[in-house]
Formats: C-alpha cells, structure tokens, sequence
C-alpha cells in the first residue's frame, strides 16, 4: 500500500498551491505533513482525495490514479478532510451506514467504531444536533467504518477540546500497530513528534524535508541543556572548562543554558562532571523539541496565508 | 451484483438522501401547501356547486392546472441546493472523497429528489382523483395520460434545477436563480414570443401546456389567431408530440450538462 504524488502541481489562477511535489509514503506507518497555514497541506490532501483536480502531475494511490479512476484509488481509502458536515435529519449510525453501503462493506463495524470515536450513545441521534467536535468524531467514524488500509486526515483534532485531541491521537497510534498508513496533516507539532514515524515537509507550494523522524531528531535536535541548580552557581568559568561544552549562558543565579558539541553520551558526561564537582542538580533537560527546531528552521517562522 | 456495482452505489446515496428529504422540514411545508390548495380547491367546488355543462374531464383539468406549479416547486426544494449544497454546507467532503463516480452521485442525489417531488405531486393528483370520483364516479382515461406527462415534466424540470444547482456554490442562491427563471424568466419570454407572434418552443413552462391540453376534448389547436380590436395576437399550444420533445431535450441537455459540470467542478 502507497501514496505517491508525482510531479503534482495544483494552481489557482496564477498562484502555485503546490509546486511539483514527488513524495511515495509506503507501507505501515504514521506520517505527519507539517507546513505553515497556507504551505498547501490540505491542497496535497484534497488532490488525493478527489476533492480537487491536479493542474498538472498525479495523485496515485495504491497504483491508480485518483483523478482517472477514483472508484478503484479510494476504495481502501478512509478520508477526514476539514470538518465535513452530514445530512442533518440522518443519525450517526445512518451516516455509517451509508458510508458503509457505498463502499460494499459490512456494516458489522459501525458499533465497533461508534465506540471508539466516543459517539456509542449518540448513535441514534440526528447529526443535526452534534456540536463541531461530535462530528469531527463522526468523520473520523465514517474514515474508519470500512477497515481501511490507508488513512488521509486533515488535521483530525480540529474542533476538539483537549481530552478528545487526546483521544483521537490515543486512536490513531492504535490504528498505526494495527498496521495502516497514516498521511496526517497538523500543524500541531507535538501532536506529530507524539504520533508520527515520518514527517514531510512543505512551505510555499514545495516539499522541504521528507525523513523519518529519528533522523529528523537527530539532525534538528537542540545541542543544548537546560539546567538548574539547588544552590547559586560559584563559577561559570568551571563549568566552561568541562570537556564538550561549547558555551555557557546564564539564565539566574541557579539556572543556565548549557549549549555542547557531540551527541547523548557527551550531554550524559556533561551531567556527570557536573555532580563530580558537586554541582547538586535539580534539573537537567533538553532545551526544545527537535521538530519544533527542525521546522523553525526550514519554514523559518514564516506565515503564507 | 457487484457489492460496490455503480447501481449498487445510485441506490445507497438515493435511499440516505431521500431518508433525510423525508425527515426534512421543507418536504412538510411543501404537502401542507399542496393539501392546502386542494382544500381550497374542493371547499370551492363544494360551496359554488358544479355546473351543469362539467364533467369528469372538466373538473379533473382544473386540478390539473396547478400541477405545473406544484412540479416546479417540487424542483425548488430538492433540487435547488441539491448540488449546490454539497459545496456550501460542505457535506460534500463526506460524500465527495468516497470511491464513487460523480456521475453516480449526482444520479443517486436525482432519483432522491425526484422520488420526494414525486411524492408531493401523487397528493395532489390523489386529492384530484378522489374529488373527481366523488362528483362524477368516473376518472377519465385522459387523466392516466395527464400522470403519465406529469412523470416526464418533472423529470426535465428537476434537470434543468439541477443544472442550476451545479452551476453556483451556494443552495440559496442557486434556488433564487431558479425560481425567478421559472416563475418570472420564462413567463415574460413566452408572453414576449406569442406577442411577436413566435412560438416559444424553447420554454419548457411553453410546453407544459400539455399536461392540461391533453385533458381538452378535442385537444386544442396549434396555433389560434386572437382578434384584440387593434391588433391581433397569436396563441399557441403546443402539440403533444411538440410538448413531449421539449421535455425530453430539457432533461437530456440539462442532466449531460450536469454531469459534465460534475466531473470538473472542485472542492476548494
């Protein structure tokens, strides 16, 4: 099972929403899609579902393309594109249904899935009355209804309070062991860092990275820590002199920002000396998150929308 | 049958959008304003009596001349936003990325709309028939005929709707647009064309004439010179035949259009 975009383009009057995108995502994994508002994330999403028609290019799911045959490139396909809207007088349990008649499947799995988005109760009310984030619950139920093998979300959290983002990320490293591939698109980074295997890249139309994200740590991550002491630090000097460290900047009289060169084993000796030299650390960290560094340095800060 | 066969999918998107035009609001107003016109209908006919010259044919050709107007806004409520809607209440990014053809879907949303219109205009043609049963025990072989064309107008009205509603991204525009087509548009060209002397074969409001035409003993003539004093003006009615072919190109053109529109048009 795969997505490929090749050389796909979508332009909009003179304006490149994506430019030439060639990305293959195959077999069973996560992979986060990151980019500032308006990078064209949901551009990508929406030409591989149908929704929009390549300017040049294809979208090519599982070796057809979606735009000449969508019927056969969808068919294992589960979709949560923005936040659809439902036909207001039907249930959510008729939704499924309905989902579930278009694609040939059975409709066994509706109670299994009504369950796991958290709308098991509310199965027999009209999706009229559903709030935002119910039916941001019942989209990701109608992507999920039919066992798909490939899942293509579009930012799933949206609309949600904090114990259902928490739920639905809970749902989707579910649905990772279970051996589907995942294109999401956020713009929550911490939610990618904490689901996804994978991470690509884009800004202005193009692809900037595509690397999975132990290299992405790797390459990105901060080589500086955060440390504080239990008493005021005597000697700055002292610490400077601590084989590796490169720098030191003082935050207050008991915290610093130690910046180092080399990788884990170099931070660890760092700590160690520290406490040789009786140093009494209270805390010792990281300074940033690795996807956070590596995305302020590729998109730069910068805002397209 | 293939379990994802193309009828197979027609008939899923049909039955879950007629379940939810069967649910709606606007499928109630639509039969309390059709029953209501036939209450009025009939507690009319009951309090000036019916004449001595009517018959069964007579009093069924009145019924008849509302259904036109009840057609057309069968077409209004389910077909104005039928497609439009999709895009502008974004119900469209559910039904949209599944794995169907559009041209499926705009079949499935049609049969949908058009078994809801359908549903209205058998009221009324129940409240004809039984009012008419009632008076003269008889229901005359030319009202069979009538239904029969009733079928055919509102299938290439609810084409043309459609194409309306494939057109514009908002339901509410696209079904103004239509209503001031159908109730104001097409009634200003066709008085203009009989004015001018020209007959107005491309209205299908022109052609609806047969559904009552047909009801008339012997059916009424082609074309009919009016003496007004100082000018003369030219009546038509459209034939049978005439009136039937206009349906039909309303429906194929207006449905091939609209699928066409279909297979390009985006969700942005």
């Amino acid at each position: 099972m795969y997505l490929e975009a090749v050389n796909l383009s979508k332009k909009f009057g003179n304006f490149y929403a994506l430019k030439n995108l060639n990305l293959r995502i195959e077999g069973k994994k996560c992979v986060g899609y990151l980019g500032p508002n308006g990078a064209g994330k949901t551009t990508t999403l929406k030409l591989f579902t149908n929704l929009l028609r390549p300017t040049s290019g294809s979208a090519v799911i599982n070796g057809y393309d979606v735009k000449k045959e969508p019927k056969k490139a969808l068919k294992g396909v589960g979709t949560l594109i923005e936040t659809p809207d439902f036909y207001p007088y039907l249930t959510a349990e008729e939704i499924l249904s309905m989902a579930c008649e278009i694609r040939g499947a059975s409709k066994e799995g509706i109670t299994r899935v009504l369950k796991r988005v958290g709308l098991k109760e509310w199965r027999d009310k009209k999706v009229g009355k559903f709030s935002k984030g119910m039916k941001q619950r019942l989209a990701l139920a109608t992507a999920l209804v039919a066992d798909p093998e490939i899942l293509i979300l579009d930012e799933p959290t949206t609309g949600m309070d904090p114990q259902g983002m928490m739920e639905v990320r809970e749902i989707i490293k579910g649905l990772k062991k279970e051996g589907l591939l995942i294109f999401m698109s956020s713009h929550l980074l911490p939610e990618v860092s904490s689901v996804c295997d994978e991470v690509a890249m884009i800004n202005r139309g193009e692809l900037i990275l595509y690397d999975s994200m132990e290299n992405v740590v790797r390459s990105f991550s901060s080589k500086s820590v955060l440390v504080e002491f239990l008493q005021p630090v005597k000697s700055v000097k002292e610490i400077e002199e601590i084989g590796g460290v490169e720098g030191v900047e003082v935050l207050g009289e008991r915290r610093l920002r130690i910046s180092f060169s080399g990788e884990k084993d170099e931070q660890y000796t760092i700590l160690k000396e520290l406490l040789e030299r009786g140093y009494r650390v209270l805390n010792y960290q990281s300074e940033t998150i690795a996807l956070e560094e590596a995305y302020l340095k590729l998109v730069g800060g910068e805002r397209n929308g | 049958m293939d379990d994802t066969s193309d009828l197979r999918q027609i008939l899923a998107v049909a039955k879950y959008q007629f379940l939810n035009y069967v649910r709606s609001r606007r499928l109630l107003a639509l039969a309390i304003i059709t029953l209501l016109i036939g209450v009025i209908y009939v507690a009319v006919t009951a309090y000036v009596g019916v004449g001595k010259e009517s018959n069964a044919l007579s009093l069924i050709r009145n019924w008849a001349g509302n259904v036109s107007f009840l057609g057309i806004l069968g077409a209004l409520f389910f077909g104005g936003d039928a497609i439009a809607g999709e895009y502008s209440k974004k119900t469209g990014y559910f039904l949209f990325p599944q794995p169907v053809k559009r041209d499926v879907i705009i079949w499935g949303k049609y049969l949908a709309s058009y078994l809801a219109a359908l549903l209205i205009l058998l009221l009324y043609w129940g409240m004809a028939i039984l009012h008419t049963l009632y008076y003269f025990s008889e229901i005359p072989v030319e009202a069979l005929y009538s239904i029969a064309l009733t079928l055919l107008f509102l299938a290439s009205i609810l084409s043309l709707t459609y194409l309306f509603s494939a057109l514009f991204k908002n339901g509410t525009v696209a079904t103004v647009m239509v209503a001031i087509l159908y109730f104001f548009a097409f009634s200003i060209i066709n008085s203009i064309a009989m004015f001018a002397g020209v007959e107005p074969w491309f209205s299908i409001t022109y052609a609806s004439a047969i559904l009552t035409a047909v009801l008339q003993k012997p059916y009424p003539p082609h074309k009919t010179v009016i003496d007004a004093g100082v000018m003369k003006v030219t009546a038509y009615t459209p034939t049978l035949k005439e009136g039937i072919l206009i349906f039909l190109a309303y429906f194929v053109i207006s449905i091939a259009l609209t699928l066409i529109i279909m297979r390009y048009k985006e969700t942005k």
